[in-house]
């Protein structure tokens, strides 16, 4: 799985404390400040958005996508995770690829065991995982979930021809631009929660 | 038929559940004066598929899963945004159709 190193790149950023700031890298790429987060907010994406604004201006599709794409991640953190730090994101944003990537990171209880908590009879952590993303499986934390927000974060991935990486446990997922279905591996390590990093392209949502 | 803009209803730090709510109790209020509504959604960029499942699931709640369907009509300036909401409407208002 080409992308696991990405995920120890951002476990690694992830366990720095504070506020790094907003930096722009050599290739003119900028990176958004480490933020912490124990609740999901309508604007949570939105320093995200005043980066990418200060290169291009944002479509509505684009805009729209990218807002829930990290708005389903930070939902699940605030709903399933019972992280004791909440959790942390970061992003970045290339202007010569046109590309968003994105990181979010707990500690908290992981996808495999929310979804067999739900779910009994799912029987292992591959398969919890890849369960997670099936519309409608749900752990049912608060009334109104309605288990859509995996399934809606692969499909923005999908539609915007991205890349999913999702760590958990003694797992990971990944969707690529070239294998659009979720290919669910173990890890030989276990990560004491969830990462979901994603990378979405600019412009490539089909009209 | 009245309509009402989404976005003069959402409170931007408060979470997608709280604002699905928000707009619903708007809507419902509406209702009592008219027949139909249309929620307009028109330049809302933020939040999760939580603010339409929570929306849903308070309009069928207070008005059944029929008139929602009747009465009430959603109106988007994206694809992306309709699609988010469609895979709500068919969860929330198939459960009890």
């Amino acid at each position: 799985m080409p992308q696991v190193k990405k995920f120890w790149n951002a476990y690694r950023i992830s366990s720095i404390p504070g506020d790094i700031g907003c930096q722009a890298d050599e290739d003119g790429s900028e990176t958004l400040a480490i933020q912490q987060f124990f609740n999901e907010r309508f604007d949570q994406a939105l320093p995200l958005m005043r980066i990418i604004s200060r290169h291009l201006e944002l479509s509505p599709e684009d805009e729209v996508n990218l807002a829930i794409a990290l708005g389903e991640v930070f939902r699940n953190v605030e709903e399933h995770a019972d992280s004791a730090i909440g959790g942390f994101w970061a992003a970045q944003y290339s202007p010569s690829e046109r590309t968003v990537h994105a990181a979010v990171v707990d500690l908290g209880q992981g996808i495999p065991t929310t979804v067999r908590r739900a779910h009994p009879e799912v029987a292992s952590n591959k398969d919890a995982l890849r369960r997670a993303l099936e519309p409608g499986v749900t752990a049912q934390s608060i009334e109104t979930n309605q288990g859509q927000g995996l399934n809606n974060l692969a499909g923005i991935v999908r539609d915007m021809r991205g890349e999913l990486l999702i760590v958990s446990e003694d797992v990971a997922l990944e969707i690529t631009e070239t294998s659009l279905e979720p290919i669910v591996a173990p890890l030989s390590v276990r990560f004491p929660g969830t990462l979901v990093s994603f990378t979405l392209r600019l412009g490539s949502f089909p009209s | 038929m009245i309509s009402l803009r989404a976005l003069d209803t959402i409170d931007p730090a408060a979470s997608s559940v709280e604002n699905g709510d928000r707009i619903a109790r708007v809507a419902i209020a509406t209702l009592c004066d008219t027949d139909r509504v249309r929620l307009d959604f028109a330049g809302m960029r933020g939040g999760s598929s939580s603010l339409f499942n929570a929306l849903l699931h308070d309009l069928r709640a207070s008005l059944g899963v029929r008139a929602v369907r009747e009465r009430v009509e959603f109106v988007f300036d994206t694809a992306a945004q309709r699609t988010i909401f469609e895979r709500s409407r068919d969860a929330v208002l198939r459960e009890s159709a």
